[in-house]
């Protein structure tokens, strides 16, 4: 009788326990987070041919349950506008010169890594003294993924990646051999005097290292007054890249989202020809030699003419109208 | 038994009495007001922090803004940068012509660094470094004894009266009086005949007490006093005692332990005898230095989403982790939706780019699916969806609201507009507006699904996903692999 009782009674706690301990498990996979951080987010480093450097980068986890990380290279290129990286996951890194210097560490393998966990991934750059001088920009790329793959059925398995990157300049010289140019103003060469004045600037890099932008952009009327003006903001163009130049659209332009690439004037009226005249330092000094390159756009008030155009047309409508009647009736 | 009469008794209590009376009034007369103390006193800087009063020590040179200081122990009252903080005043040189600088930080004890450059003659080691702190000192208290006519006294620890307990320098261990009288604020009259004040008074170097110099600050004031008045700011005004200047540290200061002080605050008579008295300390620190490194860094999270969740317009089907979007066994009439969260915060000044691509379309048990099939084309993938007008890619979005245009697609919806996402769910005032995963099979290249162009905090966005097979896919489980890369922009 006493053993049917302990049995009932160990059943029991068993059962008790699997009630309240599974939908936790669940819950708790449910609801972990992948949440990884890297730091820096981008670097730019030079190293001479023959010479070696490291480079160190910080991951941390910040999830609640451990996580697979993976280390792995790969090359990116500019959009040739915004300054967002295009990863060339297909291609993986051409540059040969990085290892990691972590005994514990290996690119393509993954380690752990704990929640709350930081461990900092140092990376050795040593490019041989026969090394082709260039610009590289990698990005150092982390991929999370849980610690055992899940059994979905049909779905989508998941991985977030977040990456360092890292811009790596082999050059026995000076970093100052950045050369940029003013490729292009856009802007439509008629506008409607109650509209506005609107135009972007793309430069390129035709240097060797990647370099700031700095000068400014004017906007001057018939009477050779200057009615506008843009500082550009100091974005970082690569080597042999394009990028679209940005400004602050006020004196208070600190805030992000006063950083723009679309330039516009918009006064109550524009009338006559305007002079977009930008000015661009060749290797992001000033006092340097500098990229110049204007365009005029004319201005006026079409939309008042196609409204008086339109009024004449339908006031002639009219009349004809009118008289086609009257000349029936009689 | 002797008899006493009545009224003989009478009379001699009522001498006895008499002379008692006398007696007493004797006895106060010579024995006035006991010494007590007065109660519930306090003194409060407004500003605790040590002055500094160091020496340069050997290395500064002209055009620099890094200051090295002597910090041999015991040499100068100051002998660690830890006292001073980024703003302070400093003077530097020769006490007769320092040159005043402002301190931009300190990276190490011996060494600080200037926003402006040292001058030529402001570089020899030995030249005072000299920053003053100063403060007022509120003195609160309770009177013990009702004193006529009397005054209140305050001492504060001085040098002995040599001329510097009042050059305006901070010395060592004690308070400074400055070059000019600090001024004392005494309180306002109370009740008319208790405490009629006059202006206060304060002398440099005053007072010894047991071989201490004493600034000493006091408020006089006419009336009979009253035993228990709180000068006490509250029911009536405490004492106020001006720019006084701080002290350096104390010869055997460790830094991070306030030097203690004591100040004596006393009750004198008409005649200018001590009453009541009670001594009370005061400490002086170095400020604490906060200090916080903040690393460029990018962060980025996903979350799953519980079934039922509202998203992108709809009701989601199925519960998603961080890692899987686990559709089960899936409808073929009606659509199959599920969602994920993505969030991404950095300080990275030009901002952040996440990006989306598929390994392949969903395979059969995870096998290929070559190229771009179609549902009819291939019934062993669930392509990617075409939308309901057929021209729906990884780079242009297209309504799908028809079940009967099957496939796998997906949405986004900035729940909370924070972020700058590449399309919306209800863009073009649409209902389900969706795009294809890129393709990495396909020869496809990532796809920016949200971004910012400067510091994002917490920047949040759902992914929604959906799905629905065709009528001649093959039974079994399909599977692909989505994944998100997030990036800064440089």
């Amino acid at each position: 009788m006493n053993r049917i009782i302990r049995t009932i009674l160990l059943a029991t706690i068993v059962l008790l326990n699997l009630y309240l301990v599974l939908p936790i498990s669940l819950a708790s996979a449910q609801s972990a987070p992948i949440d990884l951080s890297v730091s820096p987010p981008t670097e730019y480093i030079q190293v001479a041919p023959g010479k070696s450097i490291s480079h160190t980068v910080t991951i941390e986890q910040h999830g609640s349950l451990p996580l697979r990380i993976t280390p792995s290279i790969v090359d990116f290129a500019s959009d040739g506008e915004t300054g967002q990286p295009v990863l060339q996951f297909e291609k993986g890194s051409s540059f040969r010169y990085l290892k990691i210097k972590n005994p514990d560490v290996q690119l393509g393998q993954p380690f752990s890594l704990n929640p709350g966990q930081k461990k900092q991934i140092v990376f050795q750059i040593e490019p041989p003294s026969e090394a082709v001088q260039g610009e590289f920009p990698l990005t150092l790329l982390f991929t999370a993924q849980p610690p055992t793959e899940n059994t979905i059925g049909t779905g989508s398995q998941v991985s977030g990646m977040v990456g360092s990157n890292l811009v790596v300049l082999v050059s026995t010289g000076q970093t100052d051999k950045g050369k940029l140019v003013l490729e292009k103003i856009r802007a439509p060469r008629l506008v409607d005097s109650f509209g506005s004045l609107a135009f972007s600037l793309l430069a390129k890099n035709n240097g060797r290292n990647a370099t700031t932008a700095s000068g400014s952009a004017t906007i001057t009327n018939w009477q050779n007054q200057i009615v506008a003006e843009y500082t550009f903001y100091p974005d970082m163009i690569l080597a042999q890249t394009s990028r679209l130049l940005r400004h602050g659209q006020s004196v208070e332009s600190d805030a992000a989202d006063n950083i723009t690439a679309d330039f516009k004037y918009k006064p109550a009226f524009l009338i006559g020809p305007y002079t977009i005249t930008a000015s661009l330092n060749e290797n992001g000094l000033e006092n340097q030699s500098q990229s110049l390159l204007s365009i005029r756009v004319f201005a006026f008030p079409f939309s008042l003419l196609i409204v008086t155009l339109l009024g004449v047309v339908l006031y002639f409508c009219y009349r004809f109208l009118v008289l086609h009647a009257s000349s029936k009736n009689d | 038994m002797m008899y006493v009469p009545k009224i003989l008794l009478k009379r001699l209590s009522i001498l006895v009495l008499a002379f008692g009376l006398v007696g007493l009034v004797g006895y106060l007369e010579s024995h006035p007001i006991h010494s007590a103390s007065l109660t519930t006193v306090s003194v409060t800087l407004s500003n605790p922090r040590l002055s500094f009063r160091g020496a340069l020590g050997s290395g500064n040179t002209e055009g620099s803004s890094v200051v090295t200081i002597n910090t041999t122990q015991g040499a100068y009252p100051s002998t660690s940068s830890a006292q001073l903080v980024q703003g302070d005043t400093v003077l530097i040189g020769e006490s007769s012509s320092l040159g005043s600088y402002t301190v931009a930080s300190t990276s190490s004890l011996s060494t600080f660094t200037i926003s402006s450059a040292l001058a030529a003659g402001d570089i020899d080691a030995g030249d005072d470094v000299i920053s003053t702190q100063s403060a007022d000192h509120t003195v609160r208290f309770s009177t013990a004894n009702a004193i006529a006519n009397g005054r209140f006294r305050i001492l504060v620890p001085a040098l002995e009266d040599d001329g510097a307990a009042a050059d305006g320098i901070p010395d060592g261990g004690f308070f400074d009086f400055g070059t000019s009288a600090p001024t004392v604020t005494c309180p306002d009259d109370v009740n008319g005949d208790d405490y009629d004040f006059v202006a206060g008074v304060a002398t440099a170097s005053a007072i010894t007490i047991d071989g201490t110099s004493y600034h000493a600050f006091e408020c006089a004031y006419s009336g009979a006093g009253a035993v228990g008045t709180d000068f006490d700011n509250s029911s009536q005004d405490a004492i106020l005692i001006s720019s006084l200047i701080n002290p350096a540290p104390k010869s055997n200061h460790t830094t991070g332990t306030a030097d203690s002080h004591k100040v004596i605050v006393q009750h004198l008579d008409s005649n200018l005898v001590v009453q009541d008295t009670t001594t009370v300390s005061v400490g002086v620190i170095e400020a604490v230095r906060v200090t916080a490194s903040v690393p460029a860094q990018i962060t980025f999270q996903i979350l799953g989403l519980a079934a039922g969740t509202s998203a992108c317009g709809v009701t989601t089907d199925v519960t998603t982790t961080a890692s899987s979007v686990p559709f089960g066994e899936v409808s073929i009439s009606a659509f199959n939706d599920a969602a994920q969260s993505m969030n991404v915060s950095t300080n990275a000044v030009n901002g952040f780019a996440v990006t989306a691509i598929e390994n392949d379309q969903l395979g059969l048990n995870g096998a290929a699916c070559a190229g771009d099939p179609t549902i009819t084309s291939n019934t062993s993938c669930i392509a990617d969806a075409r939308g309901d007008n057929g021209t729906m890619a990884d780079g242009t979005s297209d309504e799908w609201n028809t079940s009967s245009n099957k496939g796998f697609a997906y949405s986004l919806h900035d729940v909370n507009t924070s972020t700058t996402e590449a399309f919306s769910y209800n863009e073009s005032a649409r209902t389900f507006s969706a795009r294809q995963f890129a393709d990495a099979e396909n020869s496809g290249t990532a796809q920016t699904i949200f971004s910012s162009t400067g510091p994002a905090d917490n920047h949040n966005l759902y992914v929604c996903y959906r799905l629905i097979p065709g009528v001649t896919t093959a039974a079994g489980n399909y599977e692909n692999n989505v994944t998100y890369t997030a990036t800064a922009t440089f």
